[in-house]
């Protein structure tokens, strides 16, 4: 192999773990940030962060041949700073004078400046090991077909070798553990005769990245969060933590924690619970002991009545959680359970470690745990059941709306009818929710419900649900068949007994609704009944009602998700402005993560122009085709992902499978696409050829996947290839064909393409969640093939 | 000879009132600092939005706030929202303290019990109003500096205790009123035993930076009754027929 191969293949394999690193490194960050912070912040601080793959874009622009002069001591140089800062930032982040909690942002806008200072600490990373990629691209354009293949195959290995050592590595070690990649990438390239220049930043920077995998130093939680608030209670200790793709687990001790959803307040007894689990610092569930006498109080809840009123040998349980609506059915002598719990990582803890003090009873003949996503199970299961249970929604005192973006496929039109079609002709589907004020879980609920029976020919679904409150929390049971006398007698004593109330109910009246847990504001009942009433009674109220209460469905499946825009003014006037934000606060800060990457974005695609001039060169045509295949590519692998999520029932691992997949195939065409000839006719060809598959894709993707659900894993694996690998393949040509064809009408321009895709790819994956939202998946496909589209039609006008 | 020491003795007796009096007018001054933001608070926060019991209201006018929040946030001590007092506990809204007051319907005869002292300002608030109030607090380190903070300004009428507050104080039991400060998913049974008949819990539901909405529990009898109360400048949310 001649010198100049041998250079390109070192090159290919330094680009191939810098991109390794650099992905395993995001997917790092946003396990860590989600236990320290919230999620949402999380997604906010990364989205930032990512852009740094813009900026090197632009900086590589503006000092475009100084750095090309010194590319060879450039390379490994920034190859080390990005893994020393990966290594670092993590600690920086957590220290005294950066260390920032979002909650405080609520009350305390001085926080701002450190939020600041996060993204600049997370974004140094991502910046410098950018500029590497970005140098190498400008540099050796002629064979970007080969390096983009390897930064597409090392980004790919990156996400699956991420969640992989989830498994191995506690979060404030992995990202230490990836940096050793990154350094190890520039490592690899000092040239020879640079060696002895650069051994002493190479043994500063090992012994950096040495001595933080030793001392990682701790993760500072919130003290906001569920685990942090506990551990303040006396005695409290964490007894067990363990980190896995499902986030960080942490098992408390401590006899002061409290938990029992719509207790009534007569009972008697006293609720012991002593251990629970936490997840990312938030409250997961409590460990019940199966002591007859200690779980006494489920009997007393307004989830208990539904075992009241019919035998429930069959029990299927949807995110089952630690357990308790376990113990329900085994209490009530159920024969069988099945127990679906997305989980793996608690499953396992409860079964073996944790087995002890949850008293096995997730190994008990009678409970069957099933490790999927519950709305895959309810795909695949030919069984029925006597009882469907779902958790309880959301938690008490509210989410504030972080749940509002989160995919709850659990809880559309569609699943409601899966959920009936599986339930034997006495059958009940129970749920519960607190009662939020302004009151929205409780309205969506019924109107899911509702809309759900009258799609199944039902339009008196009042005969077919009852609904029970107490103060708190209200249960609905949803039945096959209509409620008789005997079960609405039973319903009305159960009530009477434990200071509840009914709300739904056949025939009931309106006072028996308030007897013993009053509304101030009694529009609840109003709501309910025009729900109830008639589906134009219904849409009108979806028009009148300040929030969202339509429901959710699988093509836009955000349950969490009530703001409307249209009414904020009307709910300023209510309740004042200073509330308005904290509703949905999830929602509010997507947008404000949307335009804070786009206002920065448009700073760095506008600066380069400065220098570049602004008329002359393909400056339009590189704009138009680059950001239309940014955006086309990302918002295909989010439809992907949304859609292989349900088939393989874990969305981790389905995540992590389809990037992977779409990015391996990808770099493999990139591959191939260096024995093409860079011409408008032969981009025009190929894009048109990637527009079709994705129409195909639209029209047949749901029905493929929804008739081969059923097969095995294997075979799921095989098909899922076939499916995603030849469009993906494609879709890894445009992007190096086009750097080429400009490299040889513009080569000063090649940085600012690649910084445009860059920040478009970034900008897409809010915007995508932002459409997503509004207006359904199938619009993302939609605009995703119109993105394709444009990027096509902008060669066209050029042959 | 005398009539000089006499005149030393008279010199110094005069500049040791006059430093007296300054001190104590400098303190004053300080202590008055927060005196207009108090009674800012107490027209716009709380009496503007329909909050009228006039114990509460010259309660609220009285307990200096500012001496229960973190030094940092002394500034802010009457801004309309709860502030951080550490170990993921808020002091609530000025606003909320004076809701919940007025809900239980003080009376000066009345001996209330506190769940969760936090920085011991509602303990402050009803100790101006009430005969007796029992506050309990879980966390150690906030017990001490509430119950230190109670004592140094004077609240005799507060008597603290380290424990779990489920559980309640049935030594003192039973109480004309309970307020619950920190948010539970069901009222802890030895609470509702130890309410006194015809007595009032007071519970506030919700995140203490987001919407609060309150819970009233009434016991008559056997009758226990809530209510789940909107904070008035809250309009209910009715819509027509």
């Amino acid at each position: 192999m001649n010198r100049e191969k041998a250079h390109l293949l070192k090159l290919s394999v330094s680009v191939a773990f810098i991109s390794i690193s650099i992905i395993a490194f995001q997917l790092s960050l946003i396990h860590i940030l989600s236990i320290i912070q919230w999620y949402h912040f999380a997604y906010m601080i990364i989205s930032v962060a990512l852009l740094g793959f813009g900026a090197a874009g632009t900086f590589i622009s503006l000092f475009r041949s100084r750095m090309l002069k010194n590319i060879d001591s450039l390379l490994p140089v920034f190859m080390l700073i990005s893994g020393l800062f990966m290594a670092l930032s993590v600690s920086v982040s957590q220290s005294e004078l950066f260390r920032f909690d979002s909650y405080k942002l609520f009350f305390d806008f001085s926080n701002i400046w450190k939020l600041v200072a996060t993204y600049l600490v997370f974004f140094l990373p991502f910046f410098f090991g950018a500029l590497s990629i970005g140098l190498i691209f400008v540099k050796y354009v002629k064979n970007i077909g080969t390096f983009y293949f390897a930064n597409m195959f090392g980004s790919g290995i990156g996400g699956l070798a991420a969640v992989m050592l989830m498994w191995f590595f506690m979060p404030e070690k992995l990202s230490v553990f990836i940096s050793f990649l990154a350094a190890f990438a520039g490592l690899l390239i000092i040239p020879r005769k640079l060696r002895s220049e650069f051994s002493i930043i190479i043994s500063f920077v090992i012994a950096v990245l040495v001595y933080l995998y030793i001392n990682p130093g701790n993760l500072h939680l919130s003290e906001y969060k569920s685990l942090s608030k506990t551990l303040n209670l006396p005695g409290s200790k964490i007894i067990r933590e363990e980190s896995s793709p499902y986030g960080l687990i942490d098992v408390v001790q401590s006899s002061h924690i409290r938990y029992a959803p719509g207790l009534s307040i007569k009972f008697p007894g006293i609720v012991s619970l002593d251990n629970a689990v936490f997840n990312n610092g938030n409250w997961y569930g409590a460990l019940v002991p199966f002591k007859k006498d200690s779980t006494d109080y489920f009997n007393y809840t307004t989830e208990y009545f539904p075992y009241l009123i019919s035998k429930r040998k069959d029990i299927l349980i949807l995110g089952a959680g630690t357990g308790r609506q376990i113990i329900s059915a085994i209490k009530s002598n159920a024969s069988t359970i099945t127990a679906v719990e997305q989980n793996k990582a608690v499953t396992k803890l409860l079964m073996n470690e944790l087995a002890g003090e949850a008293d096995s009873i997730f190994n008990r003949e009678e409970v069957l745990p099933q490790n999927i996503s519950p709305r895959t199970y309810l795909l695949k299961t030919p069984a029925k059941f006597d009882l469907i249970s779902l958790p309880v929604i959301g938690s008490f005192g509210g989410s504030s709306g972080l749940f509002a973006l989160q995919e709850q496929y659990d809880l559309t039109k569609e699943a409601f009818s899966e959920m009936l079609g599986r339930l034997n002709n006495d059958g009940s589907i129970t749920i519960s929710t607190w009662i939020d004020y302004p009151y929205r879980k409780p309205l969506k609920i019924l109107s899911t419900v509702t809309e759900m029976h009258y799609d199944r020919g039902i339009k008196n679904t009042d005969e077919f649900v009852a609904a029970i409150k107490n103060w708190n929390t209200i249960t609905f049971a949803i039945k096959r068949t209509p409620f008789n006398n005997e079960e609405i007698k039973i319903i009305r004593d159960f009530c009477r007994m434990m200071n509840f109330d009914p709300v739904i109910l056949p025939g009931i009246k309106a006072d028996e609704r308030e007897k013993f847990n009053k509304l101030q504001d009694k529009s609840f009942y109003l709501l309910i009944d025009r729900i109830l009433a008639s589906p134009e009674e219904r849409e009108k109220l979806y028009s009148e009602y300040p929030f969202n209460i339509k429901p959710a469905t699988d093509d836009k499946p955000y349950f969490s998700q009530f703001l409307r825009w249209g009414s904020i003014s009307r709910l300023t006037e209510f309740f004042g402005n200073q509330s308005v934000p904290f509703f949905e606060v999830g929602y509010i800060l997507l947008y404000l993560t949307f335009i804070q990457i786009v206002i920065l974005a448009l700073i760095f695609i506008i600066l380069p122009l400065f220098k570049l001039g602004w008329k002359t060169g393909n400056k339009f045509w590189a704009l138009v085709y680059f950001s239309g295949l940014g955006i086309g590519y990302m918002f295909i692998e989010i439809i992907f992902i949304q859609r292989f999520t349900l088939y393989f029932g874990n969305v981790i691992y389905a995540a992590a499978a389809v990037v992977s997949l779409m990015l391996i195939s990808s770099g493999f065409g990139s591959l191939v696409s260096q024995k093409l000839q860079a011409k408008p006719n032969r981009l025009v060809g190929i894009i048109f050829i990637i527009i079709i598959s994705l129409i195909i894709h639209t029209i047949f993707l749901s029905f493929l996947l929804k008739t081969t659900i059923v097969f095995t894993l294997p075979i799921k694996i095989v098909f899922t290839t076939l499916l995603i690998a030849p469009s993906a393949f494609l879709m890894g040509m445009p992007f190096p064909l086009g750097l080429r064809l400009l490299s040889e009408r513009n080569d000063n321009q090649v940085p600012w393409a690649w910084g445009i895709n860059g920040l478009f790819s970034v900008i897409s994956v809010v915007l995508a969640t932002i459409i997503a939202i509004e207006l359904g998946f199938v619009w993302v496909m939609i605009l995703a093939s119109g993105a394709y589209a444009l990027s096509l039609f902008i060669n066209i006008k050029k042959t | 000879m005398n009539l000089v020491t006499g005149e030393k003795k008279m010199r110094l007796i005069l500049s040791f009132l006059m430093s007296t009096i300054v001190l104590v007018y400098s303190c004053s001054a300080q202590d008055d600092k927060y005196i207009v933001d108090r009674e800012a608070m107490v027209n716009r926060q709380i009496e503007d939005r329909g909050i009228n019991n006039p114990a509460t209201l010259q309660s609220m006018k009285t307990v200096p706030r500012d001496k229960f929040v973190p030094p940092d946030l002394i500034e802010r001590a009457y801004d309309d929202r709860p502030l951080p007092i550490g170990y993921g506990q808020t002091i609530s809204q000025p606003y909320i303290v004076a809701y919940m007051t007025a809900a239980i319907d003080p009376d000066i005869e009345y001996k209330v019990l506190e769940i969760g002292t936090g920085s011991g300002y509602q303990a402050a608030v009803l100790s101006e109003i009430v005969s007796e109030v029992y506050t309990i607090e879980i966390i150690k380190e906030l017990f001490n500096s509430a119950s230190e903070r109670l004592s140094r300004l004077g609240y005799e009428n507060v008597i603290c205790k380290n424990a779990d507050g489920y559980y309640g104080w049935e030594e003192y039991a039973p109480f004309d009123a309970i307020i619950v400060t920190a948010a539970a998913e069901y009222i802890p049974p030895p609470l509702i035993e130890q309410l006194k008949e015809g007595g009032k819990m007071i519970i506030p539901v919700g995140s203490p930076y987001l919407n609060q909405t309150l819970i009233l529990v009434e016991k008559e009898g056997d009758d226990l009754t809530t209510t789940s109360l909107l904070p008035v400048r809250f309009v209910p949310f009715t819509r027509g027929k």
